[in-house]
């Protein structure tokens, strides 16, 4: 038998994974049990969203939105309204930028939960997996008695939302933000000093800064690497300038650094939305009075948000007519994943496996 | 009450007389209580591979916050039986360039490798198939024959992929069999004897003068050695890099497969029967007093017990890589146990 | 930096070659030549007061008839300004030097608008599809008027 450690191989991990990211094919070149370079294949997922967007109106591309990211469709829902306000000029009522910034709160927690549950799971430890799907139940039990979807919500409308929330949610908010506060203790004492963990994610696959700027990294992924960057606070949009909240941010860009960054994002989102569930003002008006086909000023306009993992925006060149003439989605994961490639060279199959989960990779979102 | 001790030694006795009486040589009723035994353990190993898969998969869904199985049979006991039913019905696979004596075997030696090891387990006062004065050194030799259905697994599927997995999963146990010997040795020098009984029957009566005390370094190496030697997680990278790579049983289907994950379970019961018997005093109650419970009943709670704990471990830790599982194994548990044995002869010079 | 002085300090070093969009947003669109586009980039890059050193996307547009465009959307890390760079091509041939060497990011925005809109990119390191696949022979999807054929079979592998 060959000495298979003195010659490159190609090993491929195909289409389908069991880590839950999506649909994504890496080739790699194997030096022995080391990685000398590695090829994503994309395109799997390529749904052509955005011809889809040409033949639609403002309004009835919205749904679309959702399914670009479905893991936070709240914030992918909110990055479409904020361009098309942002072109047309439409101011939104108060009440209803505080009832989006309670949502998109909900989502980014919910969206971490799901990169908790599958990192821990690549690593082998089954059991946050099940902890983190039973706290995201909640939260779909909260959008569900909002919106009534579970997954994509379709909530946040082109100047507004599309309906209020019901009685019984600040209750429920109010105990789950709470609860949720002992869980996330929780989950640090299971997997955050565990030593096994940190000899696997401490040190591995450290995103250089420039490196991250270059590739056009954004989100947790570029705040691993010590630095301060969220759109909430560089550009505000929405009532974000009202609300206190903090960044976290990591110190060597390496594995752990960006599951620290998360973790800690998951706390501040909750004294978010408990500041918001506060300062929601009294008010019947939940969206701005538009036409039913809404015809946005000639122009483009080019508008970007913070989604959970990382800067969401659009480029929308409009004639004036009730259709978009070009909408350009610009996602995450897109700038996350090119990052993949320079920084596992190196490390081994094992290590690319937990650092292809700490980028927080969503394929439908690359692909679109 | 079920004292089964003395109900087989007046069964012995009564036949012997008859062997005796009807002029038979004794040879014949050693060999009939040979085969006996050899049966009873078969049906044990089988009855305990039952339970303990549905134990486990009952712990594990306890633990992630679920039920488990609950509709076959009153909280799913029957569970095992109907997936052992089910693998039993499946198409047997063979690669066809396989090596097909090599795959054929490779399960058979993983599954006998694991019960062999049963013969000389004390699992009551008296209840031993056969006490060989060697008990512990037979039970360490067989449990290496595990490597041999591993590398034959590896090679008979003509996989390059299931050959590396293999290769890997050997490394992974001869290397820790090392710490797992030497943190043994401890015991045995502290009892005096390699006789399984004897072990047993030497740690005294009292809870407090059994070996985890004396031992408790030598108690935590083995236990540690014990998890990786059963491929379970933290140390089960050669299993799970099924995700990327291939394990060794990847082109194993049906009841082949069956028989290497029941081995995987049986093989999970004998380390801790062992520990049992080195470390907790085996089938003795850990105070005089308590000895009206049968003692097969303590040595199946106190086995059960660190049963569980090694599942307990797989539900909570995420895994070691490869490189780091060896370099604890030969980087820190074998100094350690060697600390543990130079610390044991001496401690055994001081206090005789 | 606002947008007036984002603007000056581009027209002040280039002139004729740059032309400023009429718009009311507040980040400066500026369409500059295809000649010198690369300049222009790479001194947007590096200039310490402009310091574009996030590519945020680059896409295509397609105008029938009159011509393809290629819109690149800036940022700044530091100083916390945008702008929109878009250059015009031609629209029987559009073709537009690389800027994969001054921000890594284009590289697969820049595959992504070659398979989908037919631009092509000198000096491109890798120009393979990105989100179709190799044997995709149906035209540019992206252009407006394309019809593709009601039945695409499987390629053949």
């Amino acid at each position: 038998m060959e000495d298979l450690r003195d010659e490159e191989f190609l090993i491929n991990m195909g289409p389908q994974h069991p880590s839950t990211h999506g649909v994504l094919r890496l080739m790699l070149k194997m030096d022995g049990e080391f990685i000398r370079e590695l090829t994503p294949y994309v395109g799997y997922l390529h749904r052509s969203i955005e011809k889809i967007a040409e033949n639609r109106t403002y309004n009835q591309f919205a749904p679309f939105t959702d399914r670009i990211d479905y893991c936070a469709s709240m914030p992918s829902n909110q990055a479409w309204a904020v361009a098309v306000e942002k072109l047309g000029a439409i101011e939104v009522p108060e009440r209803a930028e505080y009832l989006r910034v309670i949502m998109t709160e909900l989502n980014r927690i919910a969206s971490h939960l799901i990169y908790l549950g599958v990192m821990s799971l690549d690593l082998g430890a089954v059991t946050p997996f099940l902890y983190t799907f039973r706290e995201r139940e909640k939260i779909l039990d909260l959008f569900e008695m909002t919106c009534g979807q579970r997954l994509t919500y379709h909530y946040i409308r082109i100047g507004g939302v599309s309906r209020d929330i019901p009685p019984q949610f600040d209750k429920f908010c109010k105990d789950f933000i709470k609860d949720f506060r002992h869980k996330l203790d929780d989950y640090h004492a299971i997997l955050t000093e565990n030593p096994i963990f940190l000899g696997r994610t401490k040190g591995v696959g450290v995103l250089p800064l420039d490196l991250a700027k270059n590739y056009g990294a954004s989100g947790p992924t570029i705040r691993g690497s010590n630095f301060a960057w969220d759109i909430r606070k560089a550009e505000p949009y929405s009532v974000y300038n009202k609300l206190r909240f903090e960044i976290p941010i990591g110190k060597n860009g390496d594995t752990w650094d960006r599951y620290i960054v998360r973790m800690d994002e998951m706390r501040q989102s909750c004294n978010l939305i408990e500041q918001a569930m506060e300062g929601l003002p009294q008010s019947d008006v939940i969206r701005a009075k538009l036409p039913a086909v809404l015809r946005p000023p000639k122009g483009e306009v080019f508008s970007r948000i913070e989604a959970p993992r990382g800067e969401m925006g659009y480029y929308i060149v409009s004639t004036g007519d009730k259709k978009p003439y070009r909408v350009k989605i610009r996602t995450a994961s897109y700038g996350n994943l090119q990052v993949l490639g320079p920084i596992s060279i190196g490390w081994k199959i094992a290590d690319l496996v937990a650092i292809f989960g700490s980028l927080d990779v969503i394929l439908p979102e690359v692909d679109r | 009450m079920l004292e089964f001790d003395k109900i087989l030694l007046s069964v012995y006795t009564s036949l012997s007389a008859w062997f005796a009486s009807n002029g038979i040589p004794v040879i014949w009723l050693d060999l009939l209580v040979m085969c006996i035994s050899g049966i009873v353990i078969i049906a044990f190993v089988a009855v305990a591979c039952l339970f303990l898969v549905w134990w486990e998969r009952k712990i594990s869904a306890h633990i992630q916050d679920r039920l488990g199985p609950m509709r076959t049979g009153p909280h799913g006991v029957l569970q095992t039986l109907v997936d052992g039913l089910k693998l039993l019905q499946k198409e047997d696979i063979v690669p066809r360039a396989a090596d097909k004596r090599v795959y054929f075997w490779a399960p058979v030696v993983a599954f006998v490798a694991a019960y062999m090891a049963y013969i000389v387990i004390p699992f009551g006062k008296g209840l031993i198939a056969r006490d060989l004065n060697v008990g512990i050194l037979y039970v360490i030799a067989i449990t290496t024959f595990t490597v041999i259905s591993l590398l034959m697994a590896g090679w008979g599927s003509n996989n390059k992929y299931a050959l590396l997995g293999g290769m890997r999963s050997a490394a992974q146990i001869v290397s820790y069999e090392v710490p797992l010997t030497i943190s043994v040795l401890g015991a045995v020098m502290l009892a005096g004897t390699m006789s399984m009984n004897g072990i047993v029957e030497a740690q005294g009566p009292y809870f407090w003068k059994w070996y985890w005390l004396p031992q408790i370094l030598g108690f935590g190496i083995y236990f540690v050695a014990a998890t990786a030697e059963v491929n379970r997680t933290p140390f089960d990278l050669p299993e799970a890099e099924q995700e990327l790579v291939a394990g060794f049983n990847v082109e194993y289907s049906g009841m082949k497969f069956a028989m290497f994950f029941l081995a995987e379970f049986v093989n999970m019961f004998t380390v801790s029967a062992i520990a049992t018997t080195l470390f907790l005093g085996g089938w003795q109650p850990p105070i005089p007093g308590l000895s009206f419970i049968p003692s097969w009943i303590w040595f199946l709670g106190k086995t059960l017990a660190l049963v569980f704990v090694l599942m307990w471990f797989r539900w909570t830790y995420p895994r070691l890589r490869v490189d780091q599982l060896m370099g604890f194994a030969w980087k820190f548990l074998l100094p350690l146990s060697f600390i543990n044995l130079f610390l044991t002869g001496i401690g055994v010079q001081i206090f005789k | 930096m606002t947008k007036a002085e984002i603007t000056k300090r581009v027209q002040d070093k280039f002139g004729a070659g740059v032309e400023a969009m009429e718009t009311s947003q507040p980040e400066p669109f500026i369409y500059v030549a295809p000649e010198k586009y690369h300049e222009l980039c790479r001194f947007l890059r590096d200039n310490p007061e402009l310091d574009f050193d996030f590519l945020f996307q680059l896409g295509g547009v397609h105008y029938p008839e009159e011509r393809f465009e290629i819109v690149l959307c800036l940022s700044s890390h530091e100083k916390v300004h945008r702008a929109v760079v878009k250059v015009k091509l031609d629209k029987e041939n559009p073709e537009v030097v690389t800027v994969s060497d001054i921000w890594q990011a284009a590289n697969w925005y820049e595959r992504e608008a070659l398979e989908l809109f037919g631009i092509k990119f000198t000096n491109h390191p890798d120009p393979r599809p990105l989100l179709l696949y190799e044997e995709w022979e149906y035209g540019y999807p992206m252009r407006k008027g394309w019809t593709g054929p009601d039945f695409i079979p499987m390629p053949e592998k």
